[in-house]
């Protein structure tokens, strides 16, 4: 049962997280502000893509570093 | 149907044709592998197992989403493709611009048929366990990121019917392909489409996050439209700069 937990952990981790933490933190991020401020903020439509754009450079500077 | 409601209906159907095509491409390489290697019953019956089990992740999640409510439904469902479609779109990024070995399924065969035939087969009419094995667990896991696919955008939509056939007769076709080939279809530009659905998935993460929020995007659905643009021009204009940026690395040490 425990390696069985184990083994559906351990997907989800690496179908989620993987070798890119940083998107599934921001977007975790991303979502919770919005949730706080977004309802009916015009600003939102683009804030929203634009964090999007921030988090995917982010990522990409990150991949880089982190080689193949 | 309003034409932006076609519109959004044809991005999505093209989002889970291309990621059903490119996740089907892999597992036919793993299922060729484990056939031509060890035997094609067994291989045939792990990957009909992979098939029957996503089919029924696909009723069991896509009848319990379909019952959330809309706004929480489109936040969780926007999240979680923006989450896969940034990881997508890095690793496609990153590997059209060279800072990543691309996706080479004639290699990836090669590597699978050395090591199945390190262990003999079964005796002829006894199921092989690691051929059964290796095709069930290879179609599942590539299976599974189709199917993410295909639930988010068919609950998202209210068309989760539409985009389970188009994934599945993508993956027939594919499969059928691969299968009377004979050989992995190394052929196929994996990278570039993956660059396309993840662009997609992005873009519809964004939307349908967005609305989950409390966005109210301009335009309506056609505003997916700005989104996809504004996402593919950035990918685009990404990729020839990060591959300077290699070039320029590369030449370092040579100085």
């Amino acid at each position: 049962m425990i390696k069985l937990l184990r083994g559906i952990g351990a997907f989800w981790w690496d179908f989620l997280v993987a070798d890119t933490p940083e998107v599934l933190i921001g977007v975790a991020i991303l979502m919770a502000v919005g949730m706080l401020v977004a309802k009916g903020a015009s600003t939102w439509v683009v804030v929203m893509p634009l964090a999007v754009l921030v988090i995917l450079g982010i990522s990409l500077q990150l991949g880089r570093k982190r080689g193949k | 149907m309003e034409s932006t409601g076609v519109l959004s209906t044809v991005l999505f159907m093209l989002a889970v044709v291309l990621a059903s095509a490119v996740e089907m491409v892999e597992a036919v390489t793993i299922v060729l592998a484990a056939g031509m290697t060890r035997g094609w019953r067994s291989a045939i019956e792990g990957a009909s197992v992979a098939l029957l089990l996503l089919a029924l992740l696909v009723v069991a999640f896509g009848s319990t989403l379909g019952n959330l409510d809309v706004a929480v439904l489109r936040t969780v469902i926007g999240g979680l493709l923006l989450v896969f479609g940034l990881q997508w779109l890095q690793k496609a990024i990153l590997r059209a611009s060279g800072h990543k070995d691309k996706h080479d399924e004639q290699a990836i065969f090669n590597r699978e048929v050395q090591e199945l035939s390190k262990s003999n087969p079964m005796a002829k009419g006894k199921r092989d366990s690691i051929a059964f094995a290796i095709s069930l667990k290879g179609v599942f896991l590539e299976g599974v990121e189709v199917i993410v696919i295909v639930i988010s955008f068919g609950a998202s939509s209210g068309r989760l019917g539409l985009a389970a056939l188009g994934a599945s007769v993508t993956a027939l076709v594919v499969g059928a392909i691969g299968f009377s080939l004979a050989k992995p279809l190394a052929k196929v530009p994996e990278n570039a489409m993956k660059l396309g659905v993840a662009n997609m998935l992005v873009t519809f993460g964004t939307f349908w996050g967005g609305e989950g929020l409390g966005i109210e995007w301009p335009l309506q659905d056609a505003f997916i439209l700005v989104l996809l643009g504004l996402f593919a021009l950035v990918t685009f204009v990404s990729i020839p700069i990060l591959r300077k940026s290699r070039i320029a690395l590369e030449r370092v040490p040579q100085q």
